[in-house]
């Protein structure tokens, strides 16, 4: 059975120039970057050269690269450092209600040291309130956390338009933006978007795990997590990740270079996903639907009649991998979606929601056979969840 | 002077005439947990109705007291010393072990047995010969050792036999029970929970070699439920000579037929009684004869007296609920102590929250159950459900499907 992957937003395959890059840094060139001698210098040359293709993406300086372990670590390190950073200047965080847990579980550990945070909330499609923005910025606030699209719903949030929204209210209030699932998808500049601080996650942009960056404007400073011997200019001690560097850097200059032709093979496997669907009836998208407002990367739908988990399983008895909103065996509210709560859905429409995610190796003869095995795996869930009720 | 395990076994000794089937399987299982070990290989000694596991270093004796602590039938583990069968190398073994187990003082009484009755001193000669030699020894430092005859917090054995002579001071708890594999056969209904597990280890306890049961219910439960009763499985086997079969059942046509045909009410009655009767199906299959589940009254809907009455009406075969008295507190200390505990917590349920009713039937009815099985195929359903069904062989090193 052949299996289709559509949840390139959990996690993505390695593309093999990638892997190969990898491999050979760590066969041939596994030098410690601080080492004296040549074979050193050739591997630091190498993560150099990472860093030059990272930040030339984002239209940072490659100074303003600090290589992380990937997503959590760098939004960890961005919210928690600034605020202890900046303690003396104020303890107050604003964070959207639709973050990613390594930005919210953060959030509530900073509750322990006093700090004090809002949640922004967001409409019905998971897109910030940006009315909102200014009456929550108090005299004490620091910093701003909002992604850059959300990982459940693919909604695009608005960061132009809230950084002027908080340069209304007062200049130096700082803001990070996790760009773990648009980084390398989308057209990406910190300085036109005003961003302080910024995460990306290698493993989402076909890169190994275990591989990330934290984006810090030049002047702007966080303590490190980790102390020791200095590397990354003393911001993340440890030896360098080398494979997982270079990989990362390829990843990205592929993901730029290529990027119109990979956004438009996802547009066509979408199209080719969502019209298949027509065949079946009972089910919308949750989330932006106006084209500007979305990354169609991710797609999340609710089935009427239907519990996520259990058509998951059925979809990957087909070979069909996708992702659920919540668990099924866990019936406790923590297990819905926070996401999907926060765009106010009722119970029933978040445990029949799935995610879909893409990517450009993903393609339009999968999406037709992936919306064929759905519309015929729904009707019969419905049917058995319905009789006896 | 070399170092050696006694094992005791205090209750084999009551069963007569099967005495010699009881010491021959706690023998072998002793040797199998032995080789199962990873230690270096070394045959376990018997010699007029002693077990003796040899002890190759010192440092063995926390993974020997580990291995052996889970062989059902031990009652104790004494560590022993052997020595010559003279008396002053008695004495001096006899002062090396009582420092080594009360290296801070303390009231003591010396115990003598001669088996060899050629040795020139009776026992309770050796007796006073070792405790006065215990005492020259030790006076200089004050006296740290005091001799308590009526209730001695600890007794310095010193046992004189044909082959050697043998010196040890206090003992290891043992698993207790009965040898495994000296019972018979019977198979546990395994869940996924915390009470199923007890359940198959009391069952291991008393001799019984269980093979697990579990229902399996997929799409509508995760494959992460079956992984977690894999590793409960593989938990288990470490008390049953590391080894137990799980009967994975896929219970999913069964499951749909019942939600589709009977009352919402009745669901888990219904599905109760098609648990039974497969796991009556695979008891016959493996020359089982009881079928072990951890339900406790009162429990749950289903383990009310009612219930269990109209559920247990399927099978002719004995129903055993060891731990039908105890509370939930209870059951928990004994899994943790199992070593099950942190397994079961996996928030992975074994039966779908779709299927559970709202309100279940707390007091169902024998009539009504069986009017509304009426409109399934029985038997159809249950032969299909076995058809699709896997098993596997767990150990504590992993799982492979047989």
């Amino acid at each position: 059975m052949q299996e289709i992957y559509f949840d390139n937003a959990a996690t993505t395959q390695v593309l093999p120039e990638v892997a190969d890059l990898a491999l050979h840094m760590m066969r041939e060139e596994y030098g410690n970057p601080s080492a004296l001698y040549q074979k050193g210098l050739r591997a630091e040359r190498c993560v150099k050269q990472a860093r030059e293709q990272i930040a030339a993406q984002i239209g940072a300086k490659p100074q303003e690269i600090i290589f992380t372990s990937g997503g959590t670590e760098s939004n960890n390190m961005a919210v928690r450092g600034v605020m202890h950073n900046r303690a003396k200047r104020g303890r107050h965080l604003i964070i959207s209600s639709v973050e990613h847990q390594s930005v919210m579980q953060t959030a509530r550990a900073l509750l322990e040291e006093d700090f004090d945070f809002d949640l922004l909330p967001v409409n019905g499609q998971g897109v910030i309130n940006l009315a909102a923005v200014p009456k929550m910025i108090r005299p004490d606030t620091v910093l701003v956390s909002v992604m850059l699209v959300n990982n459940e719903v693919g909604a695009l949030q608005p960061i132009a338009e809230l950084r002027q929204a908080m340069n209304s209210v007062r200049a130096n209030l700082l803001l990070h933006v996790d760009a773990v699932q648009g980084f390398g998808k989308m057209p990406l500049d910190v300085h036109q978007l005003g961003i302080d601080f910024l995460s990306v996650s290698g493993h989402k942009l076909h890169a190994p795990k275990g591989t990330g960056f934290l984006y810090v404007r030049q002047g702007l400073r966080v303590p490190p997590l980790l102390t020791g011997g200095g590397q990354e200019g003393g911001w993340r001690s440890g030896t360098e990740n080398v494979p997982g560097i270079c990989a990362l850097g390829l990843a990205a200059q592929l993901a730029g270079e290529q990027m119109q032709a990979r956004r438009e093979q996802i547009e066509k496997v979408r199209q080719t996903f969502l019209q298949g669907l027509q065949n079946l009836d009972g089910w919308e998208i949750n989330g932006p639907t106006a084209e500007a407002a979305y990354l169609p990367n991710i797609l999340n739908i609710y089935f009427a009649g239907v519990k996520s988990e259990i058509l998951l399983h059925l979809l990957e008895t087909e070979g069909l991998l996708v992702a659920a909103g919540s668990a099924c065996a866990n019936n406790h509210k923590d297990s819905l979606s926070h996401v999907l709560r926060a765009m106010q859905l009722r119970r029933a429409q978040i445990e029949g929601s799935l995610r879909f995610s893409f990517s450009h190796l993903n393609t339009t003869e999968e999406a037709e056979r992936a919306s064929q095995i759905i519309c015929q795996q729904v009707p019969p869930l419905r049917e058995t969840l319905h009789l006896g009720r | 002077m070399s170092q050696l395990l006694m094992i005791k076994y205090g209750e084999l000794g009551l069963k007569g005439k099967n005495k010699n089937l009881f010491i021959n399987r706690l023998v072998q299982n002793i040797q199998q947990a032995l080789n199962a070990s990873g230690l270096p290989t070394r045959q376990v000694q018997t010699t007029r109705g002693r077990i003796m596991v040899p002890v190759l270093e010192e440092a063995e004796l926390p993974a020997l007291r580990e291995h052996l602590g889970r062989v059902f039938g031990i009652y104790a583990i004494c560590p022993v010393q052997r020595t010559t069968k003279e008396l002053p190398a008695i004495q001096r073994t006899a002062l090396r072990v009582l420092q080594e187990s009360l290296p801070n003082g303390g009231e003591f009484k010396v115990e003598s047995r001669r088996s060899d009755k050629s040795f020139p001193l009776l026992s309770p000669q050796i007796s006073q010969a070792v405790a006065g030699y215990i005492f020259d020894q030790t006076s200089a430092n004050g006296a740290l050792y005091r001799a308590q005859m009526r209730h001695p917090e600890h007794i310095l054995q010193v046992e004189v036999r044909d082959e050697a002579a043998y010196v040890y001071c206090g003992s290891w708890p043992g698993a207790k029970g009965m040898p495994v594999g000296t019972g018979g056969r019977a198979v546990v209904m395994l869940s996924g929970g915390i009470d199923s597990p007890v359940a198959a280890w009391l069952a291991m306890k008393r001799g019984v070699t269980v093979e697990a049961v579990h229902f399996e219910s997929f799409p509508f439960t995760s494959e992460r439920a079956q992984e977690k009763v894999l590793d409960l499985a593989r938990e288990l086997a470490r008390w049953q000579n590391g080894q137990l079969k799980v009967h994975c059942i896929h219970f999913t046509e069964i499951q749909k037929a019942i939600h589709a045909a009977c009352p919402e009410e009745y669901g888990i009655t219904i599905m109760r009684r098609f648990m039974f009767r497969l796991a009556e199906r695979v008891a016959r299959s493996s020359a089982g004869l009881a079928i072990y589940t951890g339900e406790s009254v009162g429990q749950v809907a289903s383990q009310t007296l009612e219930s269990m009455y109209v559920i247990n009406e399927v099978t002719k075969m004995p129903v055993l609920r060891p731990l039908v008295g105890f509370d939930k507190e209870e059951i928990m200390a004994r899994a943790k102590q199992l070593g099950t505990y942190e397994t079961s917590i996996r928030p992975y349920e074994d039966c779908c929250t779709v299927f559970l009713p709202a309100h279940p039937k707390i007091k169902p009815r024998l009539a009504e159950a069986q009017a509304m099985e009426e409109k399934l195929p029985i038997k159809q359903l249950m032969d299909e459900a076995l058809a699709a069904s896997k098993t596997w062989l767990a150990t504590p090193k992993g799982v492979e499907e047989i």
